[in-house]
């Protein structure tokens, strides 16, 4: 049961491929060109996006909101097209959808110009030149595009599982190969990687159902899904949300429950295990209730180990209602059952106790590194902060903080947002003994300068301008260049600490 | 008005009052605008009295030390492109040394003459500084009225002159990493200098540096804030350093200065989170307008003292005094439209924070 | 300058309300909702500009570009469609359409497509 998402260049054979593949196998092929029709059928306008790129006038907040809604209709339509959880797709960017979901099978096409002029040149009617001047055109605004609306380089072999080229290889051979790695079992989708698929399906459905709803349509919305629980983050600015976004979800089939938050911005917290009495939580969520902001939450399980040593941690402590049916031990490999929030280290609990404070943005669960986590988010960047709690627990202390620092070289890369360990959150942002006591001492330190300049005015300035000044220019301007910033240091300290006293930052 | 000592006036309780009040406004408007206050303290502190290039020089020096602090945190952010602050930074040193040299120039060439002290390099900063920001300040209203009228379509920038600029492939062509952009040295280079002159003549490089990295190189929005940001803290030390070893620069006007500041900055930036962006541009603009008229009325008073004009000198005092309400005026209607959002934002916030939750059984 | 403007879209409403405001501009227009309709006309004279769809049931809007720059190269054709893919738009381009502009589209962008239009003519003529 493989999905095979190929991409192909403007005029390359990549539908041609799939239809290839289509045949061998059975499996349902749909391509980019049917896909635009069905959104024309369905009222979804997609030439301001595809255009803008030639244009190139303006990238605007509107547009975003057309790319969010266009990357929905992808998913939701792709979904549907699910055939035994079979499906062949093929077209422009295509092995950049359903990111963060392994198990798909993504491939690339090469396919030599001069085939592909041929090509055109007969679909167009173009001489060869003129074919040859369009399509080096063309692949220069799809590489734009791509940049746009996926955010990640076209040709960034990493995103590929395979890449054939036509060049050598003829397309009845790329299509055995391509009907011979498709069945391995490296391309067989987990169930638990489905329901993950299922939940982002729900997600793209939510978006597209709220971007129909007359009262909705038009937000600028975070749209997160876990286990059918739909959390939908809105701006402050748009406080008349909330009733309409839940009435309006309210007929979204499929969607257990839905939550909407108000958030200023979002802070993503990443950790392995959650605990919702643990001080850590608290200390975050004092955090969000400053700034107004929600918390999205993405328990982070390394590859290739599963998350034992949370699950010790869970025992240790007595069990919360919700946790005492589930005894035993999985070895990480979890049931379908209803007990599967239960062995999730944490999260959901979690969650609902941040749902309780009203600061909820969701959560989900991920399994791999930084990549993974960005593919995870991406779609969302309004985060004014990343947090980053207990990882990799079952590496030792040392390699556990190299890898912690090295997930948020990454993630601070990526996501463009400041990185902070938890541990460094209470010095950092909030307001404690330490942060009064540098408050009282940093406060005393200004009060002197102050003092000492103002009364001793004469000396210093003729220091610094007046007849001293012309036998020591030197040591007057270097001494003014680190006097000035130490000033600017300590008493940009006292007010920040001030203002923090009261709430604003 | 009375020098303590050399070109530094004697400061009495209520001069220094005000300008920890100038302070605090710059700062709150820099807050809230993203690039420097200067463009309101420096004709502030020569209202009161403070010779143009000591105001300059002092206010260089205020905000280097406060970009110092605040590039830090701009660079935790992932905003700052160090490679083309450092581009940029080699050519703006040429432009800030052209500028030094000017307005010592005609600072110390004037005095010879028996007319009043600084005459010439007041009329030469305050005109540089009326033509500069009412062009800035002209071309963002046009752009508010603008946008405003086409709808929110097209708010983001406009690509158009960074996509003619990324043809021209003179080299060497550079690629900057973090703004995400490639141009050649050659279109770098005029960018560097104009906002290096400006940073040194009137203090507010920002002003040119921004729109250009945005509009002319193609540098996203909060990357070339964050750029300029860094880059100002060079420039300032660079510029401090140049006028300090001229003995231009009040140490108390900057200590003064930051009082009021540093406490101003942070409401300025928290404003910027709870009000509007078409808003925080209109109002911008206003206040930019308001503070080149007050500058332009100063100006037939320095004429005057150089000579050029014929008028009674006892008319200098309205002059200044019509100069300094006009400032005065849009510094704080402009400071107070912003406290009062921050204010009413700040009470908001405690009421309505709740997760509004629906459940309904699975529709299956 | 007043020009000879032919607009070529299938929904009556659009040539309409392209009609009421450009002719306030001062532009001569004539518009059509059928392509083959359009091409008579555009067989017997020589336009200044052609606004077209490109979606559209009997001729596309790419065939009518095809038709107009073979027969006069001064003629400015711009592009307005709601349906448009990358590659659509870029072979327009190719094929020598002058702009191109999508839908939904505020009346205002496609006067100052016009209006650009206006000048390459004036400058095209006065070479």
């Amino acid at each position: 049961m493989p999905i095979v998402l190929i991409t192909s260049p403007p005029h390359g054979l990549g539908s041609e491929l799939a239809r290839n593949l289509a045949e061998k196998t059975g499996w349902p092929q749909y391509s980019r060109e049917e896909l635009v029709e069905e959104a024309h059928a369905q009222g979804i306008k997609l030439s301001r996006l595809e255009t803008s790129i030639i244009k190139s006038p303006v990238i605007s907040e509107h547009l975003a909101w057309e790319k969010e809604l266009y990357l929905s209709f992808v998913t939701d339509t792709l979904c549907k097209k699910l055939e035994n959880k079979n499906l062949i797709y093929s077209g422009r960017a295509a092995h950049l959808l359903f990111p963060g979901v392994p198990h798909i099978l993504r491939v690339g096409l090469g396919v030599p110009l001069e085939m592909r002029i041929e090509n055109a040149s007969r679909q167009l009617g173009l001489s060869s030149e003129k074919t040859q001047e369009y399509l080096e055109a063309l692949d220069e605004d799809v590489k734009k595009w791509v940049h746009y609306v996926h955010r990640e380089q076209a040709n960034d072999p990493s995103n590929y599982d395979l890449f054939l080229n036509l060049e050598n290889l003829s397309l009845a051979n790329a299509s055995l190969l391509l009907q011979n790695t498709a069945e391995l079992a490296d391309f067989r989708i987990p169930e638990q990687d489905l329901k993950h698929l299922e939940d982002i399906h729900l997600a793209a459905r939510a978006r597209l159902h709220l971007a129909r709803n007359k009262e909705t349509a038009g937000l600028n919305l975070g749209i997160r899904v876990r286990d059918k629980v739909v959390t939908v983050t809105y701006m402050p600015r748009q406080t008349a949300a909330a009733t309409s976004i839940s009435k309006a979800l309210s007929s979204l089939e499929g969607c257990r429950e839905n939550l909407c938050t108000m958030a200023e911005t979002n802070i993503l917290y990443v950790q392995e295990c959650f605990d919702p009495k643990a001080d850590d939580l608290g200390q975050v969520t004092q955090l969000a209730k400053r700034w107004g902001a929600a918390v999205e939450l993405i328990r982070l399980i390394p590859k290739g180990e599963e998350a034992g040593i949370c699950l010790e941690d869970i025992r240790s402590k007595p069990l919360s209602a919700s946790h005492k049916d589930s005894g035993t031990y999985t070895g990480g490999v979890e049931d379908d059952g209803p007990d599967i929030s239960a062995n999730d280290g944490g999260l959901s609990d979690t969650l609902e106790e941040l749902v309780a404070m009203g600061r909820s943005a969701g959560g989900s669960t991920v399994t791999g590194s930084g990549r993974e986590v960005i593919h995870a988010v991406k779609e969302n960047h309004n985060y004014s902060l990343v947090i980053l709690g207990n990882l990799f627990l079952a590496k030792g202390p040392q390699a556990s903080t190299r890898l912690t620092r090295e997930l948020g070289l990454t993630l601070h890369d990526n996501l463009r947002t400041p990185v902070i360990d938890i541990k460094e959150l209470k010095s950092e942002f909030l307001f404690g003994k330490a942060q009064a006591f540098k408050l009282i001492l940093y406060s005393l330190i200004i009060l002197c300068i102050y003092t000492l300049v103002f009364s001793f005015q004469k000396p210093i300035l003729n220091f610094i301008g007046g007849d001293l000044h012309e036998k020591w220019k030197w040591v007057a301007a270097v001494g003014m260049v680190f006097f000035v910033p130490f000033i600017a240091y300590v008493y940009g300290a006292v007010s920040g600490l001030l203002l923090k006293l009261i709430d604003i930052d | 008005m009375e020098y303590i000592i050399a070109n530094f006036i004697q400061l009495d309780l209520s001069t220094a009052l005000q300008v920890v009040l100038l302070g605090f406004i710059g700062g709150v408007l820099s807050g809230f605008i993203g690039s420097g206050g200067a463009f309101f303290m420096t004709p502030g502190m020569m209202n009161l009295g403070v010779n143009g290039v000591v105001a300059v020089a002092s206010n260089i020096t205020h905000k280097f030390g406060k970009a110092m602090v605040g590039s830090h945190k701009h660079g935790k952010a992932g905003n700052v492109d160090k490679k083309l602050a450092a581009y940029i930074l080699g050519t703006a040193i040429i432009g800030i040394q052209i500028a030094v040299a000017i307005n010592s120039f005609l600072f110390k060439g004037a005095s010879g003459h028996g007319m009043a002290k600084g005459a010439g390099s007041n009329l030469y900063i305050s005109l540089v500084f009326a033509i500069i920001l009412s062009f800035v300040a002209i071309s963002m209203l046009k752009d508010v009225l603008g946008s405003s009228k086409s709808g929110n379509a097209d708010s983001g920038p406009s690509r158009k002159i960074a996509d003619a600029m990324a043809k021209i492939k003179l080299p060497p062509v550079i690629n900057f990493k973090v703004a995400d952009t490639t141009v050649s040295l050659w279109v770098l280079m005029p960018i560097g200098i104009a906002t290096g002159y400006l940073a040194g003549t009137i203090g507010v490089g920002g002003f040119i540096g921004v729109p250009a990295m945005i509009y002319v190189l193609g540098v996203p929005t909060a990357v070339a804030a964050g750029t300029e940001l860094y880059l100002a803290m060079f420039m300032g030390a660079y510029g401090a350093l140049s006028y300090a070893f001229q003995g231009f620069v009040d140490i108390r006007m900057t200590m003064l200065m930051y009082l009021g500041s540093l406490i101003g900055i942070y409401l300025g930036v928290y404003g910027v989170k709870v009000v509007n962006e078409k808003y925080i541009r209109m109002v911008t603009s206003l206040i930019i307008l308001l503070c080149v008229i007050s500058r332009a009325i100063a100006i037939p008073m320095y004429l005057r003292q150089l000579g050029m004009l014929d008028i009674d000198p006892a008319w200098d005092v309205y002059f200044n005094m019509t100069s300094k309400f006009f400032l005065f005026f849009s510094g704080i209607s402009g400071c107070l439209l912003i406290l009062i959002n921050v204010i009413k934002s700040y009470m908001q916030r405690r009421g309505i924070q709740k997760t509004l939750r629906v459940v309904k059984e699975t529709a299956q | 300058m007043s020009l000879e403007i032919l607009i070529l879209d299938d929904e009556t409403i659009v040539g309409e309300r392209l009609k009421a405001s450009l002719e306030k501009d001062g532009h001569k227009l004539e518009t059509f909702t059928s392509s083959v309709e359009a091409l008579k006309s555009l067989k017997e004279k020589i336009f200044d500009i052609v606004v077209t769809d490109i979606r559209m049931d009997d001729v596309s809007g790419i065939e009518i570009l095809e038709h107009v720059r073979k027969k006069s190269l001064r003629t400015k054709v711009i592009m307005i469609t709601g349906y448009a893919t990358l590659e659509v738009a870029r072979e327009s381009l190719t094929k020598g359409a002058f702009d191109f502009i999508a839908k939904p589209f505020k009346i205002k962008e496609i006067r100052k497509a016009i209006e650009k239009a206006a000048e390459a003519l004036q400058t095209e003529d006065n070479r």
